[in-house]
């Protein structure tokens, strides 16, 4: 009748309960307060009272739920289907987006420290990421056929993913540009700007010549960007802004004022 | 009685080993197999424990004279290394190498295809390496767990980044931990129920039921004073002269909660000792509820002393001293199961030796535990604290490292290097023994947990020379366990076939290195906790 | 001439409780870090009380907005269960209405703290009270955008024909995340709001 894991979980269940109402009485708890979480009187440190009933209820409550799974054991599981002997679990294929999730909530905690649009980006990285890891999910068990699930998976997403992705790239090119042509001098910004018109050039050059590129190259690059841009966010933390100078006065607009 | 590491020469074949198939980077970063993204986390785990060995060692030395020697450059470099050293010592390298050693060879025990939410420990995976990167590189910039002295708003941004950081390290953990805790429930083969899973699989259910009810309590922790700092009256956030945002957190680096990191090494001695033995584990159901009883003492938490003084309270002393039982319980076991058993006369294997090391300086920490929850011997707020977190953790890390030999075979397709195994984990055994003990004395002599001025007295002088020595020699050890894995992963040495030990458990009965989705068929149907000793008798039988 | 189509293989049998006992254990340790910041507050409540010093001013923190939300919450209760049922019967379409009810008690939620925390004139940087009114609330927020986000997720898969009779675990799991955030209200409720 009672499982393992039901033994397991109730025993540090009532193990924590004991516990707690002795801890209660022994920190100045009174009257039956430590026995009815504080109804009847006091009980006692409120830390070390509430934390381990927190712990006692959630270990009992986790216990219950076991024992009405049985213990998900095998047999029950195969019982609750219908089925004689329960599969294995299938594999499931790769994905990139667990990755790109684990950067993305990078991405937030260095926001969080640093900068709230930082943090927007790293959110709106968790939210692609969520919808993505859950229609992977889903196409999974489609069918029975690893191929056909992902044909499936790709004439619904990728309609979404290019634009998407080139809007992104499009976004990060320019923010990035932008950042560096204002941290430039005059001159320095129009070699700037040259390179990266060639860079991009090249990239888009390179692209045309081999529409099929390596997946370890373009992981690669993803994975050195996104751990300059979780650095970088870092170190601007650490260093805090530059300083702005003011800016100097437009004699050719005050010319014209007059 | 020794016992021999060399397999059975039936076992082993004379061809080269079959190298692991090459792994391109995007292979790495998406693959679903629960072995790849164990080896993710035990690789990540193994470089930070080198890093933290090498502060350990700054910290060792700066400890020796605390006056005159001045490693870091100043009191509130040094309290931000030294909370850097606990941190990682325990949520970033003992906790990330048992979760990757539960994430290869878990599903496997238990007859699973791979592990149940394969993407979420993947992600779990990278998580935790942002997140200790973060904290790491916060903390070098200035951050840290509060400030002995004044903070500018710099530094105050990165004690933010270093209380999300270790908040990130945390939710990875508690993530990896739902993956290996579901496997072991919902993933078992026909006929294994919970009683007959191997006991490396129950000690990680147990550990990752303490860790996920226990671990929140300290987010929580880190949640408020992170708010607190960037926008609260201040009341838990301030960080500025002195150690109270770190005394916030320090409970999960004291014991009771302490120990909590350590259950996965009763799991692995247990795992160990019968195969060595070559016979079932003696009391089986014993073994497993007392390594209940050990997770049920190690639960932390409801001991905060920043916020309540609970070290004369009659709670925390049972806890302190009932501890001793469950240790004493499972190293008794295995050792009595290695006497019934006829265990080969010869050089000990580096993972029976680091199976009997973890459970030596296990049983160093739990005594040391005992005696600090003892009021007379005074031992709060001294230096034992730290020479009871150091023998913990290194406990579980030795453990560790044991299962990291042991089941070789299974996580990259070879043997480890049996002879520097045996000479690093002997280093590391020792090492933690000099690093830990010598706290635990000091902390007679009054030696304080955080030391910035010197103490005059020759005995803690002595006992911090030792304690420096002890440091050196656990770098030494990570820094042979990398050389070794490197060179397992170079393919050198003989192939270890399917099963070089002649294990017990369903892990043994697939290939070296084992297939994607481990099994070419399943496991037969389960009737005790060593399935394959049943094979082997029905053999014999027939 | 009539086209003629393959039937592709139905996708083998999932676990039934896979995905359960991991939002089981999710939900736990949900829970736990809640409990953490309620035992914080509370503490802090006891100390202000041992010293003699009021915790909220009088009538600031009133019963009757966070009582709408106590009910709003069993409502919700009672449709996201409706939602699993529906959707382990094989009825996608009451299903889909009930998650989408459920979110829309969520958003009544929002609504409704969103009122509470203007009325009330608490400000994070005010005091340690007002603070903790904040912390305890802001987590319950935080918790409470998790699981509305879990149900969303689980209405797209449901919407895309992942759940159904055949397979209902992942209905089942949100709405165990989802009754452990509402068991977090009911806390919130009892500690803040009744007893102050």
């Amino acid at each position: 009748m009672f499982t393992t894991g039901f033994k397991l979980y109730f025993g540090i269940a009532v193990g924590l309960f004991i516990a707690a109402i002795v801890y209660g009485y022994s920190t100045g708890g009174g009257h039956v307060g430590p026995l009815t979480w504080g109804w009847k009187g006091g009980v006692g440190d409120h830390i070390g009272y509430v934390v381990l009933m927190g712990l006692s209820t959630v270990a009992g409550t986790l216990g219950l739920i076991l024992v009405a799974f049985r213990d998900a054991d095998p047999a029950a599981q195969a019982h609750y289907v219908g089925v004689d002997q329960l599969p294995s679990t299938p594999m499931v294929t790769g994905s990139v987006w667990p990755v790109v999730g684990a950067f993305g909530a990078g991405t937030m905690v260095v926001g969080l420290a640093l900068h709230s649009a930082i943090f927007v980006v790293g959110l709106v990285i968790c939210a692609a990421v969520a919808i993505e890891w859950s229609m992977d999910a889903w196409a999974d068990r489609a069918t029975g056929d690893p191929a056909a699930n992902r044909e499936l998976r790709n004439r619904i997403m990728a309609p979404i993913e290019i634009p998407a992705a080139g809007v992104a790239t499009i976004g990060i090119i320019v923010l990035a540009a932008s950042r560096i042509l204002l941290n430039a001098s005059k001159n320095g910004a129009v070699i700037w700007s040259i390179a990266i018109a060639v860079v991009i050039l090249g990239i888009g050059t390179l692209y045309a010549t081999k529409p099929k590129l390596n997946k370890n190259i373009i992981a690669g690059l993803v994975l050195v960007t996104a751990g300059a841009v979780l650095a970088g966010g870092i170190v601007a933390a650490v260093d805090g802004e530059r300083e702005f100078h003011p800016s100097q006065p437009d004699d050719s607009a005050e010319e014209h004022s007059e | 009685m020794t016992m021999t590491e060399s397999p059975p020469a039936t076992e082993t074949q004379s061809v080269a080993p079959v190298p692991s198939p090459a792994v391109g980077l995007y292979d790495w970063i998406s693959t679903s197999d629960h072995k790849r993204i164990g080896r993710t986390w035990i690789r990540a785990s193994l470089l930070m424990l080198l890093g933290t060995a090498v502060v350990g060692i700054l910290i060792g030395f700066e400890q020796v004279d605390a006056s005159s020697v001045d490693v870091f450059g100043g009191d509130n470099s040094y309290f931000q290394l030294w909370g850097l050293y606990r941190f990682a010592l325990v949520l970033m390298v003992a906790a990330p190498l048992l979760i990757g050693l539960a994430m290869v060879v878990v599903p496997m025990q238990i007859g699973a295809t791979n592990i149940a939410f394969p993407r979420a420990a993947l992600a779990a995976g990278w998580g935790y390496l942002l997140g200790a990167g973060i904290t790491v590189v916060s903390v070098l910039a200035g951050g840290g767990w509060g400030a002995l002295d004044g903070v500018s708003q710099d530094e105050a941004d990165a004690i933010a980044l270093t209380l999300l950081g270790t908040g990130m390290v945390i939710v990875s953990l508690l993530l990896g931990a739902i993956c290996v805790a579901t496997t072991v429930i919902s993933l078992r083969t026909s006929g294994m129920n919970l009683l007959r899973v191997p006991l490396f699989a129950w000690s990680m259910l147990v550990a990752c039921t303490v860790w996920l009810l226990t671990l929140p309590v300290a987010i929580a922790n880190l949640a408020i004073m992170y708010v607190d700092l960037r926008g609260g009256p201040l009341t838990f956030g301030n960080p500025e002269g002195s150690d109270a945002m770190y005394a916030q957190v320090a409970w999960v680096l004291d014991q009771p909660q302490i120990y909590a990191i350590a259950i996965p090494a009763l799991g692995i001695i247990a795992s160990i000792v019968p195969v060595i033995a070559g016979t079932r584990q003696i009391a089986h159901w014993v073994m497993v509820a007392f390594i209940g009883v050990f997770g049920l003492l190690s639960v932390g938490g409801w001991s905060q002393p920043y916020f309540a003084n609970t070290s004369d309270e009659i709670l925390y002393i049972a806890f302190g001293l009932a501890i001793v039982l469950p240790v004493f319980a499972v190293i008794g076991g295995a050792a009595a199961t290695l006497a019934a058993g006829d265990a080969p006369v010869g050089l000990p294997a580096a993972h029976l030796l680091g199976a009997l090391g973890a459970g030596v300086i296990l049983l160093a920490a739990v005594v040391s535990g005992a005696m600090k929850v003892i009021e007379p011997f005074d031992l709060i707020g001294t230096s034992a604290h730290t020479g009871l977190m150091n023998l913990t953790a290194l406990a579980a890390i030795t453990a560790g490292l044991a299962g990291l030999w042991f089941w070789a075979p299974k996580i990259g397709g070879g043997f480890m290097p049996s002879g520097l195994g045996r000479l690093v984990i002997l280093d590391f055994i020792a090492g933690a023994l000099l690093l830990g003990i010598p706290q635990v004395v000091a902390g007679f002599f009054d030696s304080p947990d955080l030391m910035v001025t010197d103490i005059d007295d020759s005995v803690v002088d002595a006992m911090s020379l030792v304690s420096a020595i002890g440091a050196v020699l656990v770098a030494v050890g990570a820094l042979g366990v990398i050389l070794a894995l490197i060179a397992s992963m170079r393919g050198s040495g003989d192939a270890p076939g399917d099963n070089p030990w002649n294990g017990h458990t369903l892990e043994w009965a697939t290939t070296s290195p084992p297939p994607v989705g481990n099994f070419d068929e399943p496991p037969a149907k389960v009737v005790s906790e060593a399935p394959l000793l049943d094979i082997a008798d029905e053999e014999v039988d027939a | 001439m009539a086209a003629t189509t393959t039937p592709l293989p139905v996708a083998p049998a999932r676990r039934p409780r896979t995905a359960l006992v991991g939002a089981m254990l999710a939900s736990g340790a949900a829970f736990m870090t809640y409990i953490g910041l309620l035992a914080i507050y509370l503490v802090e409540r006891s100390n202000a009380s041992l010293a003699g010093a009021e915790w909220f001013p009088e009538g600031v923190v009133e019963l009757g907005p966070s009582g709408w939300i106590f009910w709003t919450m069993i409502m919700s209760i009672f449709t996201v269960q409706w939602a699993e049922w529906s959707i382990k019967t094989g009825d996608r379409t009451n299903g889909l209405w009930a998650l989408g009810l459920t979110g829309l008690f969520a958003a009544a939620v929002f609504n409704q703290l969103w009122f509470i925390i203007n009325d009330t004139g608490f400000t994070l940087v005010g005091s340690t009270p007002e603070f903790m009114f904040f912390v305890l609330n802001g987590a319950f927020i935080v918790f409470l955008i998790a699981a509305v986000s879990f149900l969303a997720l689980t209405m797209l898969r449901a919407l895309f024909g992942q759940y159904g009779a055949r397979q209902a675990d992942g209905v089942g799991a949100a709405a165990m995340f989802w009754n452990t955030v509402c068991v977090m209200y009911f806390i919130t409720w009892y500690v803040v709001y009744v007893t102050k």
